[in-house]
């Protein structure tokens, strides 16, 4: 069939054109006013679907900067705060060289231990710092102060409370670094080596393996001194006798002294002490009774028994010849094995389980040594010294590791963010491809839909005009 | 002659005017819609035969036809409705659409990010408050506009309803429309003229009626037609039906025509697309997000519950969630808790319960085993077993769980740092454990024959004291021996450890010790003969690191030879896994320094104080390493701790105790302050995969907003397709039916013409009369 063109066909046409080409303007119009391609879903559904993914993860990457961005003022402070504890370590050990210089007299090396003791407590002081209302060096547990004194005089000494976690930031999908390092990790060692002993006493390791953590403090103690006494000598049997096993006393009738091992030898006064108390090179004490000396010489052997304790509660009797006497610290857990064969003399002996160290506590001991309330000699208290002055030179390889691996997390955080800049230029520009509206292309668009609209207008108003009404007279 | 010549020309002057009558009609009605033109049908009189010649007697009128295509008007009216359909689905779903939120800015996809934004914001700081308090607030708007699309769903329901119910009465109007010019047709067509003007007319209300509904119609021989929807009677002749909307019991829609009690299926037009939408697109939308928010729910709560608030364990805990009494017996104990109306699944599994004294800070852990099969009741006991925790359901069905003397409990998968509780590895008591594992096959009579520091005694199991004896457990039978007064007198006690039963004096040191000398029992449950003494210095062991696995783990220490830690030569403990694999053999001999830790795979380590081991003994310590600490789901299904409360779009909401005080947000998975373990793991379901949804909560939802955007594409696409069609279809419609000006005007000047014309043949007939006339 022929086509037969009607006036409301031709009218309804010419509307449907006009208002196609006018929609397609109203479109191009909204992308360009709107700078988006995408303004509903069913724009471009699986551009919007994409495009709903790319904004999630440009918010999880928000989230992951963000996370930088809180966790590098911790580092930076933790960092600044340990560089103040290595500075004030440094101190100590220079305090600690200037007391082992033997012209120094108790007084000066009082001065020392005070100034030792002040160094342990900024050192405490600087473990436990604050960001904002966060413990630096408690680990997890940012509430709980780190470090706290217990104790008095030469029983004080500081408690870790924090518990062994690090704070983490999560700084991409699998990403995570930790955010500091336990105060019981910078400022304390827990990998035990083997146990030391200070050398007074002349108590050695056993034969079995010991464990402990810390310092412990062991006493020995003289309950009785025998030996075969002649000559009018005997034994005082006094209770500042401190000899433990066998000693030489030796008389010389010829020098008017008496001697006890390889000791100073001592004038015998007159009139004959009742009470005379000699000193051997270890610096053990036996009183004798001289009253009745009969002048000549006179060579014997005393042998103190006495009996030890790592607790100062249970004392083991012993006789001096255990090659692996087992002594243990309920309160600690910690458990000892000694040698007694090369014991000389009672008194406090230094246990210290290396490795195993808080370093508050090792500037608390040498503080301790410092002012030698013992009263040993210099040299004891030298070896003292020098076996805490080991330790407190692990302590700070300890406290350096630390800020070494402070520094390595802030190098990993300053990478992420990078990686976290770069990936979030990639997304933008992902999620601007998709979502966002090419200028260009859209004004283009426009602009072909505003022709072809003005075109379908001249066109239409031509068409309609066409009636033989015109025509007709 | 002239009569007929006269009548001719009378023809020709009134057909011609005839035939200007209808063009004017036509001209009149060139824009009335649905007008068909009309035409005059002339035709020659019949001729008159004179003496063998047909003399033709002129023009006759043979009635008004109107220009109609039935089979184009019949696919317009079907078109129609296919074409209304897809515009009214497109309708309603922008309507959707716009309830989702756009792409960017709002909507649930945008406040899922910022929810794990606040979660993430409070990672770096987990103590801070104002953190906390961003984290409550975006919550809350996610759950609001997840209330508020539940609501706008509902709102579409109704208004959809509405919108049919006002098309349906629109359908019935035009119904009794059609019935009424059915009527009129038949009546003035029984004469045999053709009613154009009225069938004009009811095909416009045959095409309304499409653009509604899916109608099909039948004309019959009378010229009336018969309409139906989806095989329903719609109007006849004479009756006419209604069409109804109403809600079924479900709350979906329905369509009945009359009285009929079985739906009509309605596929076409406005109403057949609205219906689809509030059959298919509403019910599927509302289901997803139930979906997303239950998820969210269920995934978010797991990682909350266990973890731990800021100020550490609890002191008292009630569940969100409450039993229903499914039975109808007024008690909830007796019901499986798996039946029992809770809106989540409990699953198999283990849950981990810590119990940290306030005033020591010391955490002992503890495992329960959970089936979905078990009762209320044995739940309840299996928690009560512990120690200074106790449970009970309360009035409304919710699970209460309560720290006591001084101790607060949590959930967290923290390690326990001092695993050997009782000494069963390496103690300073006498000790001696089961090799096997329980269930022990047991048999009623069987005996212990133990001596002990008063001198030998026996123990005789009896059958009644055990659930199944041939399944005894290990607290069962270390019951049944602690019952036994002859155990305290002889210095002894029993313990069950992880399955194992263990036999120890009651005090340690070197003086302590018992004798097993025999009996039948000792056989089934794996315990030696022999002496056993206690020792002076008791191993301690320590577990350290963090479990980096995936799956919870049992590991179970035992030594391989007796000896001391640390002493003696070559003493080394063999670690095996759940599987009964070898992990690792640690070498604690002479070369181990004491305390130092060794490996156990997976992140973790062991380090062991000086102590005495025995595989004599049978000396085992387990150490339990948990990825997941509530494997059954229980916290998430009863709510326990929870941080989401409801379970479905409607009900999602923040946890009241939470709203009250941000503080009880659980950080923390270790019980440090600042810990974020609990967070970082809802931080992982951001763009982690969820089982329940098959993908990730921001792609699910991204997954909603595009299918609605395909589906509105799609429906947009094929509705201007077929809009298209139903225009060209109109077009065609124009082209036979419609009015053409010009045609008109030219058939006016032709007819016009033929007028004249006939006029002056008349006036030339009287012209030839007159002239005869005269000759007259």
């Amino acid at each position: 069939m022929s086509v037969r063109p009607t006036q409301s066909g031709t009218f309804t046409s010419v509307k449907q054109g006009l208002a196609m080409n006018l929609s397609r303007l109203i479109r191009a119009q909204e992308q360009v006013s709107s700078g988006r391609r995408i303004l509903r879903a069913s724009d471009d559904p699986a551009g919007a679907s994409i495009a709903l993914s790319l904004r999630r993860q440009q918010s999880q990457v928000e989230g992951w900067t963000q996370a930088v961005n809180d966790g590098r003022p911790l580092l930076e402070a933790g960092a600044s705060r340990l560089e103040e504890a290595s500075n004030l370590l440094s101190e100590a050990r220079a305090l600690t060289l200037q007391g082992l210089n033997g012209t120094l007299n108790q007084s000066d090396r009082n001065t020392i231990a005070d100034q030792i003791e002040a160094i342990a407590e900024s050192l405490a002081s600087t473990a436990n710092t604050q960001h904002g209302d966060r413990f630096l060096f408690s680990g997890t547990a940012t509430d709980t102060k780190p470090f706290e004194f217990v104790g008095q005089g030469s029983e004080r000494h500081v408690q870790y409370q924090g518990d062994s976690g690090s704070l983490q930031a999560l700084v991409g999908r699998e990403s995570r670094v930790e955010l500091g390092v336990p105060g019981n990790e910078v400022f304390g060692r827990t990998s035990y080596r083997d146990t030391a002993y200070s050398n007074i006493t002349g108590i050695q390791s056993g034969t079995q393996s010991d464990w402990g953590q810390g310092y412990e403090t062991l006493q020995l103690r003289t309950d009785s001194v025998n030996g075969a006494m002649g000559q009018g000598v005997t034994l005082a049997g006094s209770s500042r006798d401190s000899i433990l096993g066998p000693h030489e006393l030796t008389i010389d009738a010829t020098a008017g002294t008496i001697q006890l091992g390889t000791g100073a030898a001592v004038e015998i006064p007159s009139p004959l002490p009742t009470e005379m108390e000699l000193v051997d090179e270890d610096g053990s004490v036996l009183v004798v009774d001289m009253s009745a000396w009969s002048g000549s010489d006179f060579t014997t052997t005393v042998t103190g028994s006495g009996s030890i304790s790592l607790d100062g509660t249970v004392w083991t009797s012993f006789t001096g010849a255990e090659t692996n006497l087992q002594l243990t610290d309920e309160d600690s857990g910690a458990v000892i094995h000694v040698d007694t064969t090369a014991v000389t003399r009672a008194g406090k002996e230094s246990v210290v389980f290396q490795g195993a160290n808080n370093t508050i506590d090792t500037l608390l001991a040498l503080a301790n040594d410092f002012r030698n309330e013992q009263g040993l000699s210099i040299d004891q208290v030298n070896s003292q010294v020098n076996l805490h002055l080991g330790e407190l030179a692990d302590g700070h390889d300890h406290l350096l590791q630390g800020l070494g691996q402070l520094g390595a997390r802030h190098a990993r955080l300053n990478q992420s963010e990078n990686q976290l800049g770069e990936l979030s230029l990639q997304l933008e520009s992902l999620r601007s491809g998709i979502e966002d509206a090419d200028l260009s292309e859209v004004v283009l668009d426009m602009t072909r839909a505003e022709q072809t609209l003005q075109v379908a207008q001249a066109t239409g108003a031509r068409l309609l005009q066409h009636t033989l009404l015109n025509y007709l007279g | 002659m002239a009569d007929i010549a006269l009548g001719i020309g009378l023809q020709g002057l009134l057909s011609a005017q005839s035939a200007l009558d209808t063009l004017g009609h036509n001209l009149a009605n060139a824009n009335t819609p649905g007008y068909s033109r009309q035409r005059l049908s002339l035709q020659a009189q019949r001729p008159l035969s004179m003496g063998g010649t047909m003399v033709g007697r002129g023009v006759r009128t043979d009635g008004i036809r109107r220009i109609s295509d039935n089979v184009l008007n019949r696919r317009i009216v079907s078109q129609t409705s296919i074409a209304a359909k897809l515009d009214a689905g497109v309708l309603a779903l922008s309507g959707v659409e716009s309830m989702l939120g756009g792409i960017g800015g709002v909507g649930i996809g945008a406040m899922l990010d910022g929810f794990f934004e606040s979660v993430s914001s409070l990672a770096g700081d987990a103590g801070d408050l104002v953190r906390r308090n961003g984290v409550v607030q975006s919550a809350e708007s996610l759950t609001n506009q997840f209330h508020q699309i539940a609501d706008s769903s509902e709102g579409l329901k109704g208004d959809t309803l509405e919108q049919v119910r006002a098309l349906s009465k629109q359908v019935n109007s035009l119904a009794v429309q059609v019935r009424d010019m059915n009527k009129e047709i038949a009546s003035s067509e029984a004469g045999g003229g053709s009613a154009n003007d009225l069938r004009d007319q009811r095909d416009v209300a045959l095409q309304s009626l499409a653009n509604l509904v899916d109608v099909r119609y039948q004309e019959s021989a009378t010229g009336s037609v018969t309409l139906s929807i989806g095989g329903h009677l719609l109007a006849g002749e004479n009756l006419v039906q209604e069409l109804r909307a109403e809600l079924n019991d479900d709350g979906e829609l329905e369509m009945y025509v009359g009285d009929t009690t079985r739906p009509v299926e309605v596929r076409g037009g406005q109403i057949g697309g609205l219906v689809d939408f509030m059959q298919n697109t509403v019910p599927e939308l509302e289901a997803r997000m139930d979906t997303l928010a239950r998820n969210l729910i269920f995934e978010v709560n797991r990682a909350h519950s266990t973890g731990i608030p800021s100020a550490g364990g609890f002191q008292t805990l009630t569940s969100t969630n409450s039993l229903e009494d499914i039975d109808g017996d007024g008690q909830y104990l007796d019901q499986r808790i798996g039946d029992s109306g809770l809106p989540f699944d409990i699953q198999d599994g283990t849950l981990a319960i810590n119990v940290t004294n306030a005033s020591t800070g010391e955490v002992r852990t503890h495992q329960i085993e959970i089936e979905d099969s078990m009762s209320v009741q044995d739940l309840l006991d299996r928690i009560n077993a512990i120690d200074n925790v106790a449970a009970t359901i309360d009035g409304s069905g919710r699970l209460q769980m309560t720290g006591q003397n001084g101790n607060l409990f949590d959930f967290s998968n923290r390690l326990d740092g001092m695993p050997d509780e009782i000494g069963s590895f390496g103690g300073m008591r006498a000790s001696v454990s089961s090799l096997g594992e329980e269930p022990f096959v047991l048999a009623d009579g069987m005996t212990f024959d133990f001596d002990g520091i008063a001198g030998p005694f026996t123990i005789t199991l009896d059958a009644s004291d055990f659930d199944n004896i041939s399944q005894a457990t290990a607290s069962e039978v270390a019951g049944v021996l602690s019952q036994n007064p002859m155990l305290a007198t002889n210095g002894m006690r029993a313990a069950a450890v992880d399955g194992h039963l263990v036999l120890q004096s009651s005090s340690g040191g070197p003086t302590q010790g018992f004798d097993v000398t025999g009996g039948s029992a000792l056989a089934a449950m794996g315990i030696p003969t022999g002496t056993y003494s206690g020792s002076t210095i008791s191993t301690s062991v320590s577990i350290s690191g963090a479990y980096s696995g995936a799956a919870n783990q049992e590991l179970t220490m035992r030594p391989l030879g007796d000896g001391q830690i640390g002493s003696t030569q070559g003493l080394q403990i063999e670690v095996r896994n759940q599987m009964n694999e070898v992990v690792a053999v640690l070498d604690v001999g002479s070369d181990y320094v004491p305390g130092t830790p060794l490996d156990l795979g997976d992140g973790l380590q062991a380090s062991f104080t000086v102590g005495e081991l025995s595989a004599t003994d049978q000396d085992f310590l387990v150490v339990h390493a948990l990825a997941d600490s509530d494997t059954s789901d229980m916290l998430a299904a009863f709510g326990m701790n929870a941080f989401f409360s409801g379970s479905d779009a409607k009900s999602i909401g923040v946890s009241q105790r939470i709203v009250d005080d941000p503080s009880l947000m659980s950080a923390s998975k270790t019980g440090g302050a600042g810990d974020n373990g609990a967070l970082l793991q809802i931080l992982k379901l951001q763009s982690g995969h969820v089982e329940g949804l098959n993908s990730g909560f921001s792609q699910y939802f991204g997954d909603v907003v595009g299918d609605v955007g395909f589906d509105i594409e799609t429906k947009q696409r094929a509705a201007d397709t077929e809009r298209y069609l139903v225009d060209s279809l109109q077009q065609r419609r124009d082209e036979v039916s419609g009015v053409s000006v010009d045609e008109e005007l030219v058939d006016m000047i032709r007819f016009e013409q033929a007028y004249t014309a006939s006029a002056r043949f008349i006036q030339v007939v009287q012209q030839i009369t007159d002239t005869t006339l005269q000759l007259i």
